[in-house]
């Protein structure tokens, strides 16, 4: 299996001076194509700034963060927002979407981005729409579109065009159970498709979703486990 | 760049009240442009559009020059100059219209203009007048009938609808030396002579004296009249306006070519600078919160991969379609308010026979200025989007505060630059004052921001709401850095105008030498009717009871004619001397009370001299040998005593003179009796007041006798008119204007983006009068440092205007002015800005501030 997101020995410092405040400390994680992995831990352990690294809306403080292959602490500014173009899509929480965007505008809009006509990008998204079980719902504004419906919406624009590394940062945290487990399924079945998923997630019962789920605590790696078949 | 451009029209439907303002601050001097632009454009009737104007339906117009020689002309026949020179040459022979239809084969009508003296209900009006034959097909298309008809025989007049609420139609219209009377028949409007305002049309010869004034004649020819034709009636000394040509105009040089000059064109540069410079700014804090309530949006965007470029493209996106949206509902908005101008508005503004002229290019300009504006507006909130901090917006933190040091040098260099090109201007010309104080003036706009975080530091002592405000200007600076510096520019700008009309006050003050003697009332007419008269004499000594009113008479052959028909006048060879007349005019009659009052102060040698029948000339150089010349109507023997031309001739008179202490209000003064001698008549022409008259009894008195006519006039010695009092107003209106939008649109904003702030105040227990005096705190933080600084900086730009006008002055041969005694602030006013702007946009803003608290609205 290929390595899609690689950190090694990453050290993430908020601040400077008096002030500085460790986020991560010294952590080394690698996510493959296909793999599931769910991030766990308390609040301020760091999930959230793990994500950005690796993902490259935070730079490092120390140590290399990969994106299939390329290292990407010294990438300037625009080809960094390039990487996030063509191989990363982001999942969160909430306010996924750009309110004043259609469903198929939002999926659509890396590939538009990127310089794909707006056609073709159309094309893809409503697709990439009817993959996520939305098809038909293109032309409908997020505030149209119920709590789960926008996290799909969010998850077929994580994985339009060539993008394999899929960041989802609570994905289910405003969602009730049964909608948070369809997304979680839907997220499962994309890793199975090929891509590669870093879920964080504070729930063991979506962790359970994951092949491989990483504990952090104070910014560093605590334990790495199997999950628990039986929790799904 | 689809994505782009679809987010920013997304964005800006979802916060349509924002863009709206934008809009409005935008697209409202595009329309105050656009309007001004098309009003000067139809006013300014190009040769080629004045032509058809004047032709009627003939196919040309034919001018008679003044000399029996070969002209040469411009295409439209405007401008003609006579070549070659035409020293000795005889004027030109009286052409009839037979000879000009002779000249160009076809036939000919002519069309007179000149002017006439007549008599209406406000007195005398010496008036243009117009000859012509409305009937005749020839001259349909040249005038408009709006009620009644057009004269078709002698004795029937027409008015232009300005004269008719005197004349109306079906009354009758005394005219004036030769006396006539005449019944108005129509009222109807012209479009023959751009500039002269007539007043009067007639019928053919029955108006006006056709030896003195030389008929146009329109001409109807078998064919066009063409150039070669236009060439050979040139040769004649015919100055031709022809349609043919005009439609198809010759490419000539100019008859008078004008200096190329650029000149002109840098106040209008530096003109539009400060105006985009203040749309900017005015829009500044609006798109400054836009950004604000779009980080998520942006930090959204760059997850999904945009480069900060991308970010800073959608705002710079917002700020040119809000620019092109501006130029879009300005224009039209514009041209059609200065069509509404054209079509209700007074002969003034523009005539209903111009063209109406929109200059396409300039509206384009405009326009593209707008575009610009709207792109400079957005551009510095399109700098700080690009340098979003995504994960910090994600998370819904308010992102580190941009708090790197700053060295402004940009600011600081063009400030000491517009200040060092401002001393050079100083004594060179006024327009290097101007360009140095707008260069001054971008360097402090640039120095603003760093302003904005310097006063804000002396806010950490102040009660909490003020303190909040002041913080909170300070952390937001991109969008109270705008709003202050409009405010500043909007002083900075109007505080240097004010002063430069204060000092010129002063100038006139210093030199101002007075006609008429401290506290004397003169009520002066020269064009009332005897009636009239009776009225005014009324009005004032019911005004005045008790009090003599001394009456100063014009000299003339007879009564019931406007005394410059025929007035005496003194025969006076004026040598490097300047004589200004008075309301009065040049000699009056009257006795020695009159004097008196004339010199403000009894001159015994003088009132004797009076009193034996001698004149007195109140000026240098004008009594020989105890004699004075003069000029008096002679009346032939057997002639009709109201004909019109009075023929005048010179005689001496005793005389004495004395000078007056200050200016001369009148040049002399002659006896009644001396009046009597010569067989002439005496008529009113003013009624002084002895002292002391207060300006308010003047004023009261003026309103009642503008109501008998607007034609008199009301003054009290030593009276120096308003002075600067007007210009004064105006600036300090427009000022004010422009500071209190710019503080109260970027209160609003901040209020509206400080409003989890003030929510959390009021949950934990702040009064809603708490809340108000913070929102009062924003707006007077912005005000107060705008005005502060802009009237500081103003100041400055103050003294290089005056010390400019001063260096300008002393060019003048007697002049030696001193800078120290000239300059002048309006310091009433000055500090008026200063505290009064701030108080009340606090005091609008606090006002208005909503109270209620509103949960939080989330997307979920």
């Amino acid at each position: 299996m290929t390595t899609v997101s690689r950190l090694t020995e990453v050290t993430k410092v908020h601040g400077s001076g008096a002030s500085a405040v460790p986020a991560l400390r010294g952590v080394s994680l690698e996510v493959a194509a296909g793999e599931l992995v769910a991030v766990m831990g308390p609040s301020g352990s760091g999930k959230s700034t793990l994500l950005n690294l690796a993902g490259g809306l935070e730079r490092a403080t120390e140590g290399t963060v990969e994106v299939e292959g390329v290292a990407i602490g010294g990438l300037p500014a625009k080809k960094l927002a390039a990487l996030r173009r063509r191989k990363v899509g982001y999942v969160f929480q909430d306010l996924n979407l750009i309110p004043s965007l259609t469903a198929a505008e939002n999926v659509m809009l890396p590939r538009e981005l990127d310089g794909v006509r707006t056609r073709k990008a159309r094309q893809e998204a409503e697709r990439a729409l009817g993959e996520v079980g939305l098809a038909g719902a293109g032309n409908r504004f997020p505030d149209e579109l119920s709590g789960g419906e926008r996290q799909r919406v969010a998850i077929a624009r994580a994985l339009t065009g060539e993008r394999r590394l899929l960041l989802a940062d609570e994905p289910t945290g405003a969602l009730d159970t049964p909608t948070g487990d369809d997304v979680l399924q839907l997220l499962r079945e994309r890793c199975d498709a090929g891509a590669a998923v870093l879920l964080v997630t504070h729930e063991p019962r979506y962790a359970a979703w994951a092949d491989r789920v990483v504990f952090l605590r104070d910014g560093a790696i605590a334990d790495t486990a199997e999950p628990m078949a039986s929790s799904r | 760049m689809n994505a782009v451009l679809r987010l920013s029209r997304r964005g800006l439907w979802r916060a349509r009240w924002r863009s709206l303002l934008i809009l409005a601050m935008i697209a409202l001097p595009v329309a105050a442009a656009c309007g001004l632009v098309t009003l000067l454009a139809t006013r300014d009737i190009d040769p080629q559009e004045s032509v058809f104007g004047r032709l009627g339906t003939a196919d040309a117009l034919i001018m008679t020059a003044e000399f029996a020689a070969p002209v040469r002309q411009d295409a439209s026949g405007r401008e003609y100059l006579f070549e070659p020179e035409i020293i000795g040459t005889p004027p030109s022979p009286t052409w009839t219209a037979a000879d000009i239809a002779a000249a160009t084969g076809g036939r000919a009508v002519p069309v007179t203009q000149g002017m006439r003296a007549a008599e209406t209900a406000q007195g005398y009006a010496w008036l243009w007048a117009l000859e012509m034959d409305a009937g005749d097909p020839l001259t349909r298309g040249i005038y408009r009938l709006t009620s009644g008809r057009m004269p078709r025989a002698a004795g029937e007049v027409a008015v232009l609808p300005e004269l008719a609420h005197l004349a109306p139609v079906g009354t009758r219209l005394r005219l004036i030396a030769p006396d006539r009377e005449m019944t108005v028949v129509g009222v109807a409007s012209v479009a023959f002579q751009r500039g002269v305002p007539v007043k009067l049309i007639g019928w053919p010869g029955d108006l006006l004296d056709t030896a003195a004034d030389q008929p146009f004649w329109l001409v109807d020819t078998p064919g066009p009249v063409d150039w070669a034709q236009v060439l050979r009636l040139n040769e004649r000394g015919l100055v031709v306006s022809s349609r043919a040509v005009a439609e198809n105009p010759p490419v000539l040089p100019p008859v008078y070519p004008s200096r190329p000059g650029w000149e002109p064109a840098v106040p209008l540069g530096l003109g539009i600078v400060l105006v985009v410079l203040e749309v900017v700014l005015l829009a500044g804090p609006a798109f400054a919160v836009g950004l604000r309530r779009r980080r998520h949006e942006l930090a959204l965007l760059a997850a999904q991969g945009a480069s900060p470029g991308r970010l800073r493209a959608v705002l710079v996106a917002d700020g040119l379609t809000l620019g092109v949206l501006g130029a879009l509902a300005g224009v039209p908005l514009g041209i059609l308010g200065a069509a509404a101008a054209v079509a209700y508005g007074t002969p003034l503004i523009a005539s209903e026979f111009d063209p109406f002229d929109v200059p396409w290019w300039q509206v384009a300009g405009i326009s593209v200025l707008a575009v610009v504006s709207g792109a400079l507006a957005a551009l510095a909130p399109a700098v700080s989007a690009g340098r979003t901090e995504v994960a910090a917006a994600l998370a819904g933190r308010r992102g580190a505060q941009d708090r790197r040091p700053r060295r402004p040098i940009l600011g600081w260099a063009l400030l000491a630059a517009g200040i060092a090109i401002m001393a050079v201007g100083v004594w060179t010309t006024m327009v290097t004052v101007f360009t140095g104080g707008v260069v001054a003036l971008l360097g402090l706009v640039a120095l603003t921001p760093g302003l904005v975080t310097l006063t804000a530091r002396f806010g950490a002592r102040l009660p909490l709401p003020l303190r909040l405000a002041a913080r909170d200007a300070a952390r937001n600076r991109s969008r109270t850095a705008p709003a202050v510096a409009a405010v500043l520019a909007a002083l900075a700008v109007m505080t240097p105008l004010a002063v430069l009309a204060a000092s010129l006050d002063t100038v006139q003050r210093q030199t101002y030498r007075a006609a008429f003697q401290p506290g004397t009332l003169v009520v002066a007419a020269q064009n009332l009717t005897p009636e009239l008269w009776d009225r005014v004499r009324a009005t004032v000594a019911a005004e005045f009871p008790g009090v003599p009113v001394v009456e100063a008479d014009s000299v003339g052959l007879s009564p019931g004619r406007p005394p410059w028909v025929d007035q005496m006048s003194l025969r006076w060879d004026c040598h490097q001397c300047a004589f200004t007349f008075t309301a009065l005019g040049q000699v009056v009659s009257g006795g020695p009370e009159l004097l008196r009052l004339l010199l403000g102060r009894e001159d015994p040698a003088a009132e004797r001299a009076l009193a034996d029948g001698k004149a007195v000339v109140l000026t240098a150089g004008a009594v020989q040998d105890g004699k004075a010349r003069f000029s008096v109507p002679s009346q032939a023997p057997g002639a009709d005593p109201r004909h019109a031309d009075v023929p005048m001739r010179d005689l001496e008179l005793p005389a004495v003179q004395v000078i007056p202490p200050d200016r001369e209000p009148v040049l002399a003064v002659v006896p009644p009796s001396a009046v009597a001698d010569l067989k002439l008549f005496a008529q009113p022409v003013g009624l002084l007041v002895a002292p002391p008259v207060t300006f308010a009894q003047k004023d009261r008195l003026a309103a009642l006798l503008h109501a008998v006519s607007p034609q008199i006039s009301v003054e009290v010695g030593g009276e120096r008119g308003d002075g600067a009092a007007l210009e004064l107003t105006v600036i300090a209106t427009a000022a004010a204007l422009l500071a209190l939008a710019a503080t109260l649109v970027a209160t609003a904003l901040a209020a509206a983006d400080a409003r989890p702030d003030l929510d959390t105040m009021t949950a934990i227990g702040a009064s809603p009068r708490v809340r108000r005096i913070a929102v009062a705190g924003q707006a007077a933080f912005v005000a107060g440092l705008g005005t502060l600084a802009g009237v500081a900086a103003g100041l400055i730009g103050g003294i290089a205007f005056v010390g400019s006008t001063v260096v300008t002055l002393n060019q003048g041969e007697r002049n030696n002015f001193a800078f120290g005694e000239i300059f002048t602030v309006p310091w009433v006013l000055c500090a008026g800005a200063v505290v009064v702007l701030p108080l009340l946009a606090a005091v609008i803003a606090g006002l208005f501030t909503p109270v209620r608290t509103r949960p939080v609205r989330r997307l979920t």
